[in-house]
């Protein structure tokens, strides 16, 4: 109950910051102005509607993770409304979990408008709608589905972003968040890497790098959504991914949960 | 049980950028009973808003211990039945004043049409109830303090610590202020009041403490406090030489169109001067305990201390 | 110590997820090896943040300026940063193994294209495009019709237009296998019924069903007339002469009485050139030398034809001897002059025939002789060897 009204004041106050509207916008608009691809072919135009929409969900995705959750916590001490919050019979666990899931939401708000846009781009590519409608949508819903798989990814990248922001401050945050989630991108490379390399040493390393750092790379299933197919075992693998996100926010919030519960405001 | 209380209350706040450590609290040993209205005085970084917030559980001791309500400091279920306004309010003000009513409402587990009614009535009590709909950015200053003052008063609180509640009220609403607080006083609360209107505390407040450089430095009843032991006895009838008698027992005279004001200290000394002008034929007019307003007392200690 | 057992506890499952997240990246990872010598850092940084297929679409666009630019030895590298960017990229595929087969002029490089169509289709199994390019680079440029065969087989085995199909039949024709052929045509013939009973309006399947009809009769009339051919078999030769114009240019001229419009196979590769193959691994064949020419034609009894060696790029000449040869391959003959000779050389006979024991077995015309460096190198023009 406390937590959901946290969430929701969250949410609120999120979807009145202007910062949040202007990625969300810029994103909207990477996404509509896939008529500059006129001039490839039809399926290669649609291969990179495709790619570029998903990229653009996934940078700016990310980019609105960052920039509005780093400065939630921080904003609040600093204006001193945690004061009245925490003086009501509000736990300080309490509080930052309901941070979490007003971003949660956000982020989901935005995930779902942006997937939707570029759902809408696509099934306005004639080339598209010609194999029929309803059959079309259909086999387009997967950019949906790569969505939503970003989004747990993304509530790693807030978590980090909460707890940095309550260990430092808003920029600091930012800038330390952006780094993990660049490291964690390059999970894929990083696994190729560990197979070529020769040194034992660099191989251990790199595994432990791999395994200790969130790979966003995760939620990289790109290339089978844009091209249209589904790879075995793909149910399993998004449960496992997903499975894997969740864990890794609960463990950065459990530690951002204690961190704040020491925390004087 | 004691509504608050304090034993060897200490916080330390590290400077980093002036690598030194700043006493802000420095031992405080204090008691406010239930249902009083206790006034927390004292200048700026005297240590009072350190003090509130280490109460509330926001920041914690360096060392020491605290009781609210009987409960140590940090219990949850105490702020339950604690409110707390705190100095120049900042609310969220993407809100508007019913939507924070109600989210504070729903961190006290107030909800449906109890908590409506609660805060129809409260919007009504500090009348905003017209700009209710109207978001926290567009409200003046006066309009947010009688916002934190509404949202203070949703749990029905035992104790309410309040800091600076009337600064920049106009002059009627903050004598309504005023009388809320009296109101809750007669209702049986508890109030820790933290005022730089020394009018207002020597109005409403039954005692008061005053810090100073983290320490506690004078805490009493009020009366007590400003009572500074002489009489102000008017008296007239008396001849020259029945004055000059009186000089002698009184430690100062003034002289006015034939009637004097005789200073006595000390009660005993106050009944020989009573006695004595009764006995030779003249009349007592008026008798006034003299009192120091809290105003010379707060400026006698601050000066004191340097 | 709970905390610290609870993150320890979360922790190892996280691990474990990823561990049995990993096991299923590959379908998801970039796919095979590359170098990226040819790559800027702004779309290898497009590439590293997630956006792959956008910075192969990028690139896709550089390879159009590279082609038009004429800088053609900078397509094939990138085309495989491509393909390793995004592996289901067919397109990408298809085009730079047409790039290594055709457009290089190169026969070196046939082997690598056949690589990487293999590539492609070990990423993309279940589309027909690659399959039938494999089966067109051995129908049109290798001419290895049993090859064509089996690659369209499989292409057509997968959902796939007629033309696939058609073209498989195109190939057992070829081989000279016609019984398959007709089976095939007839095929589609009844196939292309059936879509034009359903919908006499589309135009698509009348054109794709008359192709069938006609070539179904056509093979049918061959299949006789061929059969003709074979009892009374006609007498072929040819003799040649290999002339030096200047270093590096050789000049053959033949005589046969081949019908008018044959094409005769001329190549001239290292004597020693499979170990030379074998040795030389990677998409660089810095010490082969292969020159093959499979269209000068038979013009009034003659041919005669140019061997131009002076590109030392494409033909180092690091050997000490070479095997200059001339054939004549019934298979890949035009229809009019397989008219004379049959589609495995079943009208031919004379000395100069040689038997070739494929199934079903042919017979093909090819003399060769040896050269060595100097005499291909040497300054003054010359007549160098005489093959009767």
């Amino acid at each position: 109950m406390v937590i959901w009204n946290i969430a929701r004041a969250t949410f609120k106050e999120c979807t009145q910051k202007k910062v949040m509207w202007i990625l969300l916008g810029v994103a909207l608009l990477i996404i509509g102005l896939s008529f500059i691809f006129s001039f490839f072919a039809p399926s290669e135009r649609l291969v990179l509607i495709k790619s570029m929409g998903l990229g653009a969900i996934y940078l700016f995705g990310a980019g609105i993770a960052l920039i509005v959750t780093a400065g939630l916590i921080p904003t609040e001490i600093e204006r001193r409304t945690v004061h009245t919050v925490l003086s009501k019979p509000v736990e300080r666990w309490q509080f930052v979990i309901g941070k979490f899931l007003g971003i949660a939401l956000v982020l989901f708000m935005n995930l779902i408008l942006m997937g939707i846009a570029l759902l809408i781009v696509i099934m306005g590519q004639g080339s598209v709608r010609a194999e029929g409608f309803v059959k079309a949508l259909v086999s387009n819903a997967r950019i949906l589905e790569a969505t939503l798989l970003l989004f747990f990814y993304l509530l790693i990248l807030s978590a980090f972003a909460i707890l940095f922001s309550i260990l430092t401050t808003t920029n600091i945050s930012i800038m330390l968040s952006l780094f993990v989630f660049v490291v964690g991108s390059l999970s894929d490379y990083v696994e190729s890497l560990i197979n070529v390399s020769q040194n034992p040493l660099t191989q251990i390393f790199l595994k432990a790098l791999h395994l200790l750092v969130p790979n966003f790379g995760n939620a990289n299933i790109y290339n089978p959504v844009i091209h249209g197919y589904i790879p075995p075992g793909e149910f399993l693998y998004l449960l496992l991914a997903i499975a894997y996100a969740l864990s890794y926010s609960l463990i950065l919030t459990s530690i951002s949960c204690w961190a704040f519960a020491g925390k004087e405001v | 049980m004691e509504a608050i209380k304090t034993e060897g209350l200490t916080k330390h706040f590290y400077e980093p950028l002036r690598r030194q450590t700043v006493i802000a609290v420095d031992n405080l040993d204090l008691v406010v009973e239930k249902g009083e209205i206790f006034g927390f005085l004292g200048p700026n970084g005297a240590g009072k808003t350190t003090t509130i917030k280490m109460l509330l559980g926001l920041i914690f001791p360096t060392s020491g211990r605290a009781w609210v309500l009987g409960n140590p400091i940090g219990d949850r279920k105490t702020r339950q039945k604690v409110s707390y306004m705190p100095e120049n309010p900042y609310f969220y003000d993407y809100m508007t004043g019913e939507e924070v009513l109600y989210f504070y409402g729903g961190l006290f587990g107030l909800k449906g049409p109890s908590l409506k009614k609660k805060v129809d009535e409260l919007l009504e009590l500090v009348d905003l109830s017209e700009h209710r709909k109207k978001q926290l950015n567009g409200y003046s200053r006066g309009m947010l303090q009688r916002i934190g003052i509404a949202q203070t008063l949703l749990n029905d609180p035992e104790l309410l610590i309040l800091d600076e509640p009337t600064s920049g009220l106009d002059p009627i609403a903050h004598r309504e202020i005023r009388e809320l607080l009296i109101r809750l006083k007669e209702q049986g609360k508890t109030i820790f009041l933290c005022s730089h209107q020394l009018s207002d505390v020597e109005m409403v407040c039954d005692r008061v403490g005053i810090m100073n450089k983290g320490k506690l430095v004078t805490v009493g009843r009020l009366e007590d406090l400003l009572k500074v032991g002489e009489m102000e006895i008017a008296v007239e009838g008396l001849d020259p030489s029945q004055v000059e008698q009186v000089e002698k027992i009184a430690s100062r005279i003034y002289k006015k169109d034939g009637d004097f004001l005789v200073y006595a200290e000390g009660e005993e000394k106050a009944q020989e001067v009573i006695d004595f002008v009764r006995n030779n034929g003249g009349r007592i007019i008026s008798m006034v305990p003299l009192r120091r307003s809290l105003e010379e007392l707060f400026v006698e200690i601050v000066k004191e201390e340097g | 110590m709970k905390r610290r057992l609870w993150l320890i506890i979360v922790f190892l499952l996280v691990i474990l997820l990823q561990l049995k997240v990993d096991t299923y990246r590959e379908n998801y990872k970039p796919g095979g090896t590359t170098s990226f010598g040819y790559i800027s850092r702004e779309v290898l940084a497009t590439a590293l943040m997630g956006l792959r297929e956008v910075a192969a679409s990028l690139l896709w666009l550089k390879i159009e300026d590279y082609f038009h630019s004429g800088e053609h030895e900078k397509i094939t590298p990138l085309i495989r940063i491509i393909t390793w960017l995004d592996p289901h990229f067919i397109e990408a595929y298809s085009s730079g193994a047409w790039h290594l087969a055709w457009n290089s002029e190169d026969w070196r490089l046939i082997p690598s294209a056949e690589e990487f169509l293999k590539e492609g289709i070990k990423n993309n199994p279940d589309k027909y495009e690659l399959y039938a390019d494999m089966g067109w680079l051995f129908y049109d440029k290798v001419k290895d019709y049993e090859k064509a065969i089996e690659w369209y087989k499989k292409a057509a085995s997968l959902p796939s237009p007629p033309l696939v199909k058609r073209m498989l039949a195109h190939s057992y024709e070829r081989a000279g296998r016609i019984e398959e052929a007709i089976k095939i045509w007839k095929e589609l013939v009844e196939e292309g019924n059936k879509l034009v009973e359903r919908n006499p309006n589309n135009f698509e399947a009348i054109f794709d069903r008359d192709v069938a009809v006609h070539n179904y009769n056509m093979c049918i009339i061959r299949k006789v007339d061929r059969a003709a051919l074979a009892k009374k078999p006609k007498t072929y030769y040819l003799t040649y002469q290999v002339y030096r114009v200047s270093p590096r240019i050789l000049q053959v001229r033949a005589r046969t009485n081949l019908p008018e419009l044959s094409r005769i196979r001329v190549s001239l590769v290292d004597a020693d050139i499979e170990r030379r193959k074998k040795e030389s691994l990677g998409w660089q064949l810095m010490n082969v030398t292969e020159y093959r020419d499979v269209w000068p034609q038979v013009k009034g009894g003659e041919m005669k034809t140019d061997i131009d060696l002076t590109d030392a790029l494409k033909y180092p000449l690091k050997g000490e001897s070479f095997i200059l040869a001339l054939s004549f391959l019934p298979q890949t003959q035009p229809i009019p002059v397989q008219d004379y000779v049959g589609w495995l050389g079943e009208g031919m006979t004379g000395k100069d025939v040689i038997v070739v024991h494929t199934s079903p077995p042919g017979k093909k015309m090819e003399k060769s002789t040896t050269l060595t460096l100097e005499e291909i190198l040497g300054q003054q023009t010359l007549l160098l060897k005489e093959v009767k």
